[in-house]
């Protein structure tokens, strides 16, 4: 067996891979290169208003998936700070990420278009995921987005200097109190995001941004494609996500009570992984919800007494999470909203009838 | 030469090239074909692929029959189970013992899990407890501290509310551990929000959780 072939083998991977993806792609790029002409004319959109919102959001979107950029970023929430080196390219049709850890566990993300590795050295292991479940979840890029106008207020404020770039600064006020108000840092010159606050009432919970960054780099796909190769051998995880339905579970959201403007963007039973139960996992049911800006997450499980012994709320940041019985299920609300409104999607969960 | 044994063979000539990523998109479709409605295609393939894995590493040789049956085993499983988290009658007791089929999914997800243990970062972790009444008792049971331990005991015996927001570091790190699974599924399912951050989500995942 000659090295040769396996190398081809692994080309052909890959070649597969982009073909597979070539016909999503290209109903995308139908879709975007209307955006992609309007930003041309109109590159940095002014003024408030539900239109500028979504050039606004267009931009941004736009930016992060077609420019090449290399950063640094930083994310500081509760007083802790972490780092991660980014790299993204476009090369031809194909999208690549990669993102290497600097804090803790030694670790690297690579994704080629909408596949996830992620690869964890020390333990030769390598995760496999979609880079969000879109074929689970397909609502979630349908576009809810455009209700945002009706949640947060926007307010285009004075520009900043961000990672030694200039940038705009936008506020999405939030309108009512079940969600959380978000600044975001747009680079002027490209529209990348350079930096996202998460606030409440002028006090900032949660940030993330570049400390430093370069966009518009040469494309290094090759390292990209070496770092796969390099991960040949390790132990290949893929974590099964099956798509249902919250109804033909048993269960129903009440309408009344799911807190405005979050629409329901499908549902999967999936497995975490749980230290210290029998199989090491458990099987959960999870349900997402979304304002346009925010997401929500519901987990309902089976109650179990043994490891089910905390409710509560657990605060990291800006990401609130709420733990409640409720007869012989256990219920985890996640979001980066405020706990009353996690304490309304708890309450909201029925019984089918 | 008869007219199926040219099939066969050129047909393992396709799926020869669609593992080595080399057949055209026409030829690809037989191949798919051909693996549906043919033992010997499946076989083949199995070897194409195993070729390949071994060159990676030894430790991926499995049987031939071995993806089938997985395959097979797998969607038995799913089509058997899909009420799983449905509502059911309340069981009698939680503590009773498992029964076998809960056993039996036990030991074909262990392995899996063992390997996909990857956890949250749980930056800035900071548990607010307004209203931990159920389990406050066993939490600080579970406690390495003495005094926590005793008065876990006396919690017990009579009855008493402890301070809610009494938390061992112990137990603060193991509620992290429990809640970090389900931060990192809610953040690889939320990753294409229009304000995200490039990058994915910085917070994703710090840990692998190795089985001994």
């Amino acid at each position: 067996m000659s090295p040769a072939l396996s190398a081809s083998r692994r080309a052909g991977e890959v070649a597969r891979a982009a073909a597979r993806l070539s016909a999503g792609l290209l109903v995308a790029g139908l879709l975007a290169s209307s955006q992609a002409q309007a930003q041309v004319v109109a590159p940095a959109p002014a003024g408030e208003g539900a239109v500028d919102l979504r050039g606004w959001l267009t931009r941004i979107h736009d930016a992060a998936t077609r420019s090449n950029y290399v950063g640094t970023m930083v994310n500081s929430a509760g007083g802790t700070v972490i780092s991660e080196r980014v790299g993204h390219y476009c090369e031809g049709r194909n999208e690549l990420e990669r993102i290497d850890a600097l804090d803790g566990e030694a670790r690297s993300m690579l994704r080629v278009n909408d596949e996830v590795r992620t690869l964890w050295p020390r333990y030769r292991i390598a995760v496999v995921e979609p880079l969000d479940p879109r074929a689970a979840f397909p609502s979630l890029v349908s576009g809810n987005e455009k209700q945002i106008p009706d949640f947060y207020e926007l307010h285009v404020q004075p520009s900043e200097r961000v990672a030694g770039r200039l940038a705009d600064r936008l506020l999405l006020k939030a309108r009512d109190d079940k969600r959380f108000d978000h600044v975001v840092w747009a680079d002027r010159a490209t529209g990348l995001l350079l930096r996202v606050d998460v606030q409440l009432a002028g006090r900032t919970l949660e940030s993330s941004g570049f400390s430093d960054v370069n966009i518009g780099v040469r494309p290094d796909a090759a390292a990209i494609y070496a770092e796969l190769h390099r991960a040949d051998g390790y132990h290949v995880v893929k974590p099964a996500i099956v798509p249902t339905k919250l109804e033909t579970q048993g269960w129903a959201m009440l309408p009344g009570v799911v807190p405005a403007g979050f629409q329901s963007l499908g549902c999967v039973q999936r497995t975490l992984p749980i230290p210290g139960t029998d199989a090491g996992a458990v099987k959960v049911l999870q349900t997402i919800f979304s304002d346009g800006l925010t997401h929500v997450s519901l987990f309902i499980e089976p109650y179990q007494p043994q490891r089910h012994k905390t409710e509560g709320l657990t605060v990291i940041g800006a990401t609130h999470t709420l733990t409640r019985r409720v007869d012989d299920v256990w219920l985890t609300a996640v979001g980066d909203v405020p706990p009353a409104t996690l304490e309304l999607f708890v309450r909201a969960l029925a019984r089918k009838p | 030469m008869t007219q199926p044994e040219i099939d066969r063979s050129s047909a393992r000539r396709i799926l020869s090239a669609l593992a080595d990523g080399d057949a055209t998109e026409h030829e690809a479709a037989r191949a798919f074909q051909a693996w549906r409605e043919d033992d010997d295609a499946r076989a083949a393939w199995h070897s194409y692929q195993l070729i390949g894995d071994v060159l990676r590493s030894d430790d991926l040789a499995t049987e031939p029959a071995a993806d089938a049956a997985f395959l097979l085993a797998l969607r038995a499983r799913l089509a058997a189970e899909p009420v799983v988290l449905a509502p059911q009658a309340r069981p009698v007791a939680h503590d009773a013992a498992p029964p076998a089929a809960a056993r039996a999914r036990g030991r074909w997800q262990a392995p899996l899990a063992m390997a996909a243990g990857f956890l949250a970062v749980m930056v800035g972790f900071n548990v607010v407890r307004p209203f931990a009444q159920h389990g406050g008792a066993t939490a600080l049971a579970s406690a390495a501290s003495t005094a926590l331990v005793s008065a876990a005991s006396t919690a017990q015996s009579g009855g008493a509310v402890l301070a809610a927001a009494v938390q061992t570091r112990a137990q603060a790190d193991a509620d992290a551990d429990q809640l970090a699974p389900y931060l990192a599924a809610h953040r690889q399912s939320t990753m294409s929000g229009p304000i995200q951050m490039p990058g994915g989500d910085i917070r994703s995942v710090s840990l692998v959780q190795t089985a001994p």
